[in-house]
């Protein structure tokens, strides 16, 4: 039993407070949209659900968690193990794994019990509400906002004029009388308030609709915040481009679905098919797989490039990683008959280095050794220790690179003049990038023909 | 106890516990002709059939029983097999008071039954499907292997099923967690620290994912929207039915074994229909779980959300 084969889609590890301290893809996406932050307590209800029972109870469980990330219903398989109490590193956390990941769209809300909803909401934040009569003039009125005060006295003083008298419809124009339906859901604005006000006016009366008047609720797009004085915001909130921080998210989910039902179709689940469609398929999903890789790359570069970024560095051991980054690419390697050489099991370096962004450009250079060394090579990720100084280094049998490939070859979007085989150009730029924020350095040494060795070099333990 | 014989001062100790026990005693006979009118009025009811009612208690038993081996062997008895079997009937007792824990050797008999059903109705192997064929047959060497070994889980399932047992690690995790429980609160002081030991080393050793209902509903998982295949239970087996109906409608898998049941028809049809399997194909799976029924023409109008609708309203989503 226990010796089937396992892939897992995603691991996580959370902390004995239920945080969630790393989560890879598309988890961590996952843990953002349900509103949670990494590291921060689990955010997916039925996650946190799970993790806790599994921490409290000692057990090894393993459940299909269903989620909703505003898009989409995701159902996912979750085995979460927890790591012992003895194992006081792991601080008694729990180690999640996803097994997979199905998205459907969420089911469209009935029209009426969200009309419903709406306007329940309404009543509960209105910060004016009055009763007018059928001819939307003001029988009571009601105010709990300060900035509102002179509106609600001067409503509660005039009985003969319509309330639509004393605010202003930017939207709107100014026409001296407008039906109902055309204010409902409109903007107004208000002398005295720095505010923006959204209409609702409900219809009362039966069977003609409005024949007993409305209710008229002002709901403000802002909380009420008496004059402070503004922080100069100007500079920062602009910085570069946005296609990481505002695309990517909106990018990913289709694509991921793109590859969800590509690997469903390629790997007939759904029933049998002819192997043309079946290789079709699975061209679509390794596609997909591309695009995300570029949209992860683009979003990296917006990450190193912005002038907050900053690293958390850590105690770690460059051997533990090294054997992680051949585990992960292990598979890839074996597809090209490339011997993936990693640092012993009984070998150990600490580095003072983020874990998560080592792991990262160590991904990236053994990804890149294997896609451009002949088959039948080896790969070897190698350890040295060079006075306070770290070094772990990935040297392939591949062609190498001249002195002015070399030159350049960090630079950003360089390719090398290659094309169509899936990189975006990114990677050893955005890796230098993170080393030199990890305060170590990236480097490489080659001759052109006999292979090339890349250098991640980082402070020592402290 | 004590409290009460403090406050009724004019009573004799004896006294209020002969008035409890009587009072416990009428209750039993109050509810003596129901519960038996029942039984014997409904002799097509194959919930309490006496099949069903031996198999949860043979089954409760050996969960008492493996327990207190664990208990026996941490202790290093020297017959824990005849340490077990002593105690086994009152340990039993306690854990057949847990609702849930019941439920779900109640609702594995009625799957049980349906499996026996099938084979015998309509020749649909309890092990090998047509569904896990293909799977088994699959290119792709991880739907394979896990098809495999759900194959395997669900050819043992039969075996102890046959033997009215159920390894404790077949489970869920909550329904372990509250028979570890119940046994804690059953041993004496004396054999605390034994029972420790065997506690923390089920706990150890125990793992959902590997369990024929974590297999069953993984394999499922990753079929995604193709799924619906297993709603066919002529062409999934009643292991995969079931997981693949509690899945697709939103209810417990419990609850969706005993919507098989001839009292849960309603149930049943609703929930195919919440799954979004069509008015047909929930006739044809009516043809092998209830031969003798046919469904109302009306049924056809039923809309999948609002099955789904009436579904969720239902007091009994979960099991317990």
């Amino acid at each position: 039993m226990a010796g089937a084969t396992r892939t897992y889609l995603a691991e996580a590890r959370s902390d004995a407070r239920d945080q969630l301290i790393e989560a890879q893809e598309p988890l961590a996406q996952l843990q953002h949209r349900c509103g949670g932050e990494l590291p921060g307590i689990i955010a997916i209800p039925e996650l946190l659900a799970l993790v806790r029972k599994s921490r409290t109870y000692g057990l090894r469980l393993a459940r299909m968690i269903q989620a909703v990330d505003g898009d989409d219903v995701i159902k996912a398989w979750v085995e979460v193990s927890p790591s012992g109490d003895e194992d006081e590193a792991s601080g008694g956390g729990c180690t999640i794994r996803v097994a997979n990941w199905q998205l459907t769209p969420l089911p469209l809300e009935d029209a009426s019990q969200n009309e419903a909803r709406k306007l329940a909401i309404d009543r509960a934040l209105a910060e004016l509400t009055a009763r007018l009569d059928t001819d939307q003039q003001v029988l009571s009125v009601e105010s709990t906002a300060p900035d509102l005060a002179e509106l609600a006295a001067a409503l509660h003083g005039a009985s003969d004029k319509s309330w639509t008298e004393f605010v202003s419809f930017p939207g709107l124009g100014s026409q001296k009388k407008m039906h109902w339906r055309l204010l409902d859901g409109a903007e107004c604005a208000v002398e005295g308030s720095e505010r923006r006000w959204n209409v609702t006016l409900v219809p009362l009366g039966q069977p003609e609709v409005a024949s007993a008047g409305f209710e008229l609720y002002l709901v403000a797009q802002s909380p009420y915040s008496p004059r402070l004085v503004e922080p100069d915001v100007s500079g920062e909130a602009s910085i570069g481009s946005s296609i990481g921080r505002d695309l990517s998210p909106v990018l990913r989910q289709p694509i991921a679905r793109i590859i969800a039902n590509a690997e469903t179709i390629r790997t007939r689940l759904a029933g049998p098919l002819a192997d043309e469609y079946s290789n079709y398929a699975a061209d679509i999903a390794s596609a997909g797989q591309h695009l995300l890789a570029l949209i992860d790359d683009l979003s990296d570069l917006e990450i190193v490039e912005s002038e907050q970024f900053s690293t958390a560095p850590d105690l770690i051991d460059l051997a533990d990683v090294g054997r992680r980054a051949a585990g992960i690419l292990g598979v890839r390697a074996k597809e090209r008959s490339i011997e993936l050489i990693a640092p012993p099991q009984e070998e150990s370096l600490k580095a003072t280095a983020e874990f998560r962004r080592v792991l990262q450009v160590l991904l990236n250079l053994v990804g890149n050794a294997i896609r451009y060394s002949p088959e039948g090579s080896q790969v070897r990720i190698e350890l040295a220790q060079d006075g306070d100084r770290t070094k772990v280094s990935v040297a392939d049998n591949g062609p190498g690179l001249t002195r002015e490939q070399q030159a350049v070859v960090f630079g950003k979007f360089e390719r090398l003049g290659r094309s169509g085989d899936g990189g975006s150009g990114l990677g050893l730029y955005i890796s230098r990038r993170i080393a030199r924020a990890m305060g170590g350095e990236l480097s490489v040494e080659s001759t052109a023909g006999e292979g090339a060795r890349f250098i991640l070099e980082l402070p020592g333990a402290a | 106890m004590i409290d009460r014989t403090a406050s009724q001062s004019d009573e004799a100790p004896v006294e209020a516990m002969l008035r409890e026990a009587l009072e416990q005693g009428d209750a039993v006979l109050d509810t003596i002709g129901p519960i038996l009118g029942h039984l014997l009025a409904n002799d097509d009811d194959t919930l309490f059939t006496e099949e069903i009612v031996a198999r949860v208690r043979g089954v409760i038993l050996h969960i008492a029983w493996q327990l207190l081996m664990a208990q026996g062997k941490a202790a290093a008895t020297e017959d824990p097999d005849l340490f077990a079997k002593n105690h086994r009937e009152a340990l039993a007792a306690n854990l057949a008071s847990h609702q849930a824990l019941l439920m779900h050797c109640h609702a594995l008999a009625v799957e049980w039954h349906l499996t026996l059903c099938l084979d015998q109705g309509s020749a649909i192997d309890p092990v090998l499907t047509p569904l896990l064929q293909a799977l088994v047959a699959s290119d792709d060497e991880a739907t394979a292997a896990s098809a495999m070994t759900a194959l395997a889980s669900q050819a043992r399932f039969i075996q102890h099923q046959r033997r009215m047992e159920l390894p404790i690690n077949e489970l869920p995790g909550d329904l372990l967690h509250q028979a570890l429980l119940i046994w804690r609160g059953h041993v004496d002081d004396d054999a605390g620290a034994a029972a420790e030991i065997a506690e923390r080393e089920l706990r150890a050793s125990f793992d959902e994912s590997a369990g024929r209902l974590g297999l069953l509903s993984r394999i499922v998982a990753s079929m995604g929207s193709g799924a619906m295949v297993a709603l066919s239970v002529s062409h999934a087996g009643a292991a995969m039915f079931i997981t693949a109906l509690a899945i697709a409608s939103n209810q417990d898998r419990d609850i969706a074994a005993l919507s098989t049941n001839n009292g849960q028809m309603a149930r049943l049809a609703l929930a195919l229909r919440a799954a979004g399997v069509e008015a047909k194909a929930v006739e044809e799976q009516f043809f092998h779980v209830h031969p003798e029924v046919t469904l109302p023409d009306v049924f056809k109008l039923l809309r999948s959300d609002r099955a789904a609708a009436m579904l969720a309203a239902s007091i009994r989503n979960a099991a317990g």
